[in-house]
């Protein structure tokens, strides 16, 4: 029978078979977060009283405990992902990233001690801009990579095989074409940069796919831009689902493509409720806050198709969690929505 | 042998076996043995763990299968994995391998659980107020002299023209002559400090006296006039010199970066609600820390009177003007950051009773009546 081979050994809970008349059934793989606030508020309180007393040290391990938690929380079809990255590299990792910004900071501000010459003020500026500018593709690159290459499903770990190169001048081009065209240009060039993100991430030996256009968004961008007034900012919730929407159904894997239901109603709920408890509670909520995005976000999100999980193989890479901890410097998150 | 308790409980579960090279989900059958783990594959394979390879990935909390990995040290290289969805599991492993099998932990029972939970927080929010009453300050205390003082006088010299712009000074020749030699009578009693001490008057009449850091001191009008006698103004600026002599502009600024740091550290990237809480312990701490610093200045203020031989008494006095003003609500300015009145009056009391200094005379041919009232 074709099916066993297929979907080889996934459980049926979680993925069943949707026909339409006419076509062949195929199979729905689901995912889940099956995670509590609770569980996750006894990691946070150990957590806060471990990087207190260890005047903030301890926060790499944190962090560490905190993903194994979710990762492990996380199923697809039936099987959990793993988190498999060390508090001692994030540590590290800390330390280097540090380093590579300290000294961007110490370099261009001590630049324009070296003489009175009005021009070196200016030029310092442009070598802080330039290098802060070449050091978040810089960011974005090394959090998917390290990020990726620490996670597992099936004892398969994911890898991100982008290169920097390539990503900086996508990354230039697209922030100075926005520029030019006075923002229009902005959803074309984030699906850009979605795209190289997507089909440079493999799972074991086989690759994502993306096969979204960014021109297929000008035109709700643009009306979303002259509605951010008189809406009051709200519209844009109507276009992050939507893009959310969009990006995950021109994404696949092997023959099967993700599907999202998200909705810009759902999604503001979820948003108003989150901030309601992190405000009323002082922070202390933001566990449950944490399950309740998880939660949303893996149960708006299938994958339909036939996957051949047969031919996936272990494709191990190394990578340093430098750039992760840049993208914490820098307060940014590598993959949003 | 078999003890009782052994011959009731389990030792052979199913579960399913991932290779670390593929996907393929194996179904085994795992024997519990005291040292080990036997492995029976479906393909009549069998496999064996000794306990001290085997770590525990997941289990720990409710809603997880039990994971348990072998090999793959390195972060790089992938472990083989067994996964059990009875979390009974754990409990049978942790009777059979005994001492080994401690570190293989299920999720803790309820009232263990509110036990953990409850000495977290406590201990937290100790650490917390440790941290604010003793950590910081002592840090601050620490860190201060490592900051040379020409940092400071070259910060204060270039906020001065914002503190006192040049239209608004009391330029008048004999006001700004006796306050000098004020200041310079107060000075000659610390002649080994690193800072050289210059007060500008500014005809403001909000009832105000200020201290920047590296030297800059700045007296309002209003409360210039306010004063009967030269011993008065000398009690607000020992007062003011004091807080640059001990830094404590210096001090406020490394604790609220050692405050933020540590915030930012607890709540790791949620930029949003750490700039939250910052702003929120900033709040909760500064009237704390400026109480300890306005008793400090009052303190070291009086001895400083006393080292220049100026009659202390005037402070005294000045501080129960400042209170007949506090009365008709004149000097929200001064004292919203000030402690209470009363209780500065009788520390000072208090401390005029230990050490007794015969005074000199303060600027004995100047009449101070007419001179605290002039301006340009």
């Amino acid at each position: 029978m074709k099916m066993g081979t297929i979907t080889d050994g996934i459980t049926k809970n979680s993925s069943e078979l949707e026909s339409s008349p006419g076509t062949a059934p195929f199979p729905i793989h689901r995912l889940a977060f099956h995670g509590s606030g609770e569980d996750l508020f006894d990691i946070f309180i150990i957590n806060l009283l471990k990087t207190i007393v260890t005047f903030g040290i301890y926060s790499f391990w944190a962090k560490v405990r905190t993903r194994q938690y979710l990762w492990s929380q996380s199923e697809f079809a039936g099987d959990r992902f793993g988190f498999h990255g060390t508090g001692r590299e994030l540590f590290i990792g800390w330390f280097k990233a540090a380093v590579l910004f300290g000294g961007l900071v110490a370099l261009t501000n001590l630049l324009p001690f070296l003489s009175d010459e009005p021009w070196l003020d200016v030029v310092s500026q442009l070598i802080f801009l330039g290098g802060f500018m070449a050091l978040i593709p810089l960011a974005i690159i090394g959090s998917m990579r390290y990020r990726l290459s620490r996670t597992s499903w099936r004892g398969i770990r994911f890898t991100f095989r982008g290169r920097y190169q390539p990503f900086l001048r996508l990354w230039v081009r697209g922030l100075f074409l926005t520029g030019l065209s006075l923002g229009l240009y902005y959803p074309v060039y984030r699906t850009n940069t979605r795209r190289f993100l997507v089909e440079h991430t493999f799972f074991g030996s086989a690759p994502f796919r993306f096969n979204g256009n960014g021109g297929d968004l000008l035109v709700r961008f643009a009306l979303t831009l002259l509605l951010t007034i008189p809406t009051l900012g709200l519209i844009w919730v109507w276009y992050a689902a939507h893009q959310r929407r969009y990006y995950w159904d021109h994404t696949s894997f092997a023959a099967a493509r993700f599907h999202s239901t998200v909705t810009a109603g759902s999604l503001l709920g979820l948003y108003a409720v989150n901030l309601a408890l992190i405000v009323i509670s002082l922070g202390l909520a933001l566990p449950w806050a944490t399950v309740r995005t998880k939660r949303y976000d893996l149960e708006h999100l299938v994958l339909r198709g036939p996957v051949d999980l047969n031919h996936i193989t272990q494709q191990a890479q190394t990578a340093t969690p430098v750039g992760e901890e840049l993208a914490d410097l820098f307060n940014m998150d590598a993959l949003p929505g | 042998m078999l003890t009782p308790s052994q011959t009731t409980l389990r030792t052979s579960w199913p579960g399913h076996y991932f290779d670390g090279r593929t996907t393929t989900r194996h179904q085994v059958t795992i024997t519990l043995e005291p040292s080990g783990l036997e492995l029976h594959l479906a393909d009549g394979s069998r496999s064996w763990w000794p306990y001290h390879e085997v770590t525990q990935a997941q289990g720990a909390y409710g809603n997880e299968p039990v994971r348990l990995e072998r090999g793959g040290p390195r972060a790089e290289t992938a472990p083989e994995a067994l996964v059990v969805d009875d979390p009974a599991f754990l409990l049978a492993l942790q009777k059979i391998a005994r001492e080994e099998a401690r570190r293989f932990a299920g999720p803790l029972d309820r009232r263990s659980r509110l036990q953990v939970i409850l000495l977290a927080t406590l201990g937290s929010i100790a650490a917390i107020t440790a941290i604010i009453v003793w950590g910081i300050p002592a840090l601050a205390e620490l860190a201060a002299p490592l900051v040379p003082t020409s940092w400071e006088t070259a910060f204060g010299d270039a906020i001065a023209p914002q503190l006192a712009p040049a239209e608004g000074r009391c330029t008048n020749g004999r006001l700004r002559e006796s306050v000098d030699k004020l200041v310079m009578r107060l000075a000659a009693a610390r002649p080994a400090s690193p800072y050289r001490f210059h007060v500008t008057v500014v005809d403001s009449p909000v009832f105000n006296a200020y201290a920047a850091p590296g030297g800059q001191i700045v007296i309002h009008r209003t409360l210039l006039k306010s004063t009967k006698t030269p011993e008065e103004l000398a009690g607000v600026l020992a007062h003011e010199m004091q807080h640059i002599l001990q830094r404590h502009a210096t001090k406020a600024l490394i604790r609220d970066l050692s405050m933020a740091a540590i915030v930012a550290a607890v709540f790791g990237d949620v930029s949003g609600i750490g700039a939250f809480a910052v702003q929120g312990a900033r709040t909760l701490t500064t009237l704390h820390y400026n109480r300890q610093t306005e008793e400090e200045a009052d303190r070291e203020g009086f001895r400083l009177l006393q080292a220049a031989r100026i009659d202390p008494a005037g402070m005294v006095r000045f501080f129960e003007t400042l209170k007949k003003h506090t009365g008709e609500g004149a000097v929200p300015g001064y004292l919203s950051t000030h402690p209470e009145t009363d209780e500065r009056i009788a520390a000072m009391k208090a401390l005029a009773a230990e050490l007794a200094v015969q005074p000199d005379p303060l600027l004995p041919d100047v009449k101070w009546d007419e001179v605290k009232n002039l301006c340009r």
